[in-house]
């Protein structure tokens, strides 16, 4: 960023709050996934020991954080996006 | 306009900072906003294979094989085994009939669910044992009741006809 006097300044960093709560939302995020995960195997154990029918809670809970994570998506979408410079920095763009 | 020095006060900037000086919105190789796009993606696979899985646990696993005859009742006593092969003579199908003390048959594939080592049965123990591991089964339901193994053996489906008995097929 170069300003009216010829320095060039350096941009702003992220304010360190929105920073930290983008960065826990996408920790979060990627927790619930290693969770799918784990919910995988333990479909792939119960149907190989033949207790398929056992598995479709599993399949409903990996379904719950997949719907999770498309409404963040759609909210990131919706909001209304800021220009860069302004006061405030837009969730959409924080992340 | 703000003072560098004040910006860089209010927000000292680590030294990995200082020597990849990229910011946020300048970083066009990943930003958060693609990573978040991509945990998602990733997550609706995960989903998708644990749907799969789902919808596969209500098929009924059980088949119906050859019948294959294995032994005459009146020769099998109670509380012996005897091993054949089912379905076919390959390695890998090796099976046993059990004769349980109180009078029932009960087959099951010798290949253990923990590392497809042999399993044979002890009736002086009244167990089905794996050597390998130190595995144990329940005779009667083909459960795993100690060691390693997490699942039940392949239960081999039986028929009694004429005082022959016959595998007719096998259920996970």
């Amino acid at each position: 960023m170069i300003s009216s006097d010829g320095n060039q300044h350096p941009i702003p960093l992220t304010p360190p709050g929105q920073d930290a709560l983008a960065t826990a939302a996408l920790v979060i995020g990627l927790l619930l996934m290693a969770l799918q995960l784990w919910l995988l195997t333990v479909a792939l154990e119960l149907f190989q020991s033949g207790r398929g029918l056992d598995i479709w809670p599993l399949a409903l809970i990996s379904g719950a954080i997949f719907a999770g994570g498309l409404g963040i998506l759609r909210l990131l979408r919706r909001r209304p996006g800021l220009r860069h410079g302004e006061s405030e920095v837009p969730l959409r763009e924080l992340l | 306009m703000t003072d560098p020095e004040t910006t860089r006060r209010a927000w000292p900037r680590l030294h990995w900072q200082r020597e990849f000086p990229y910011q946020w919105n300048a970083d066009e190789a990943i930003s958060r906003r693609e990573l978040l796009n991509f945990a998602v993606y990733s997550s609706g696979a995960l989903f998708a294979a644990t749907a799969v899985l789902a919808g596969l646990g209500f098929i009924p696993r059980s088949s119906s094989g050859p019948g294959v005859e294995i032994a005459r009742a009146a020769d099998v006593p109670e509380g012996q085994a005897v091993y054949f092969h089912y379905p076919t003579s390959t390695l890998g199908d090796e099976a046993m009939l059990l004769h349980h003390p109180n009078g029932q048959f009960a087959a099951y594939n010798q290949t253990c669910t923990h590392l497809s080592c042999g399993v044979f049965y002890q009736p002086d123990q009244k167990r089905v044992f794996c050597p390998c591991h130190e595995g144990v089964f329940n005779p009667e339901t083909g459960e795993p009741v100690a060691g390693p193994p997490q699942r039940r053996l392949t239960r081999i489906t039986l028929r009694q006809q004429d005082g022959m008995i016959y595998a007719t097929g096998w259920e996970l």
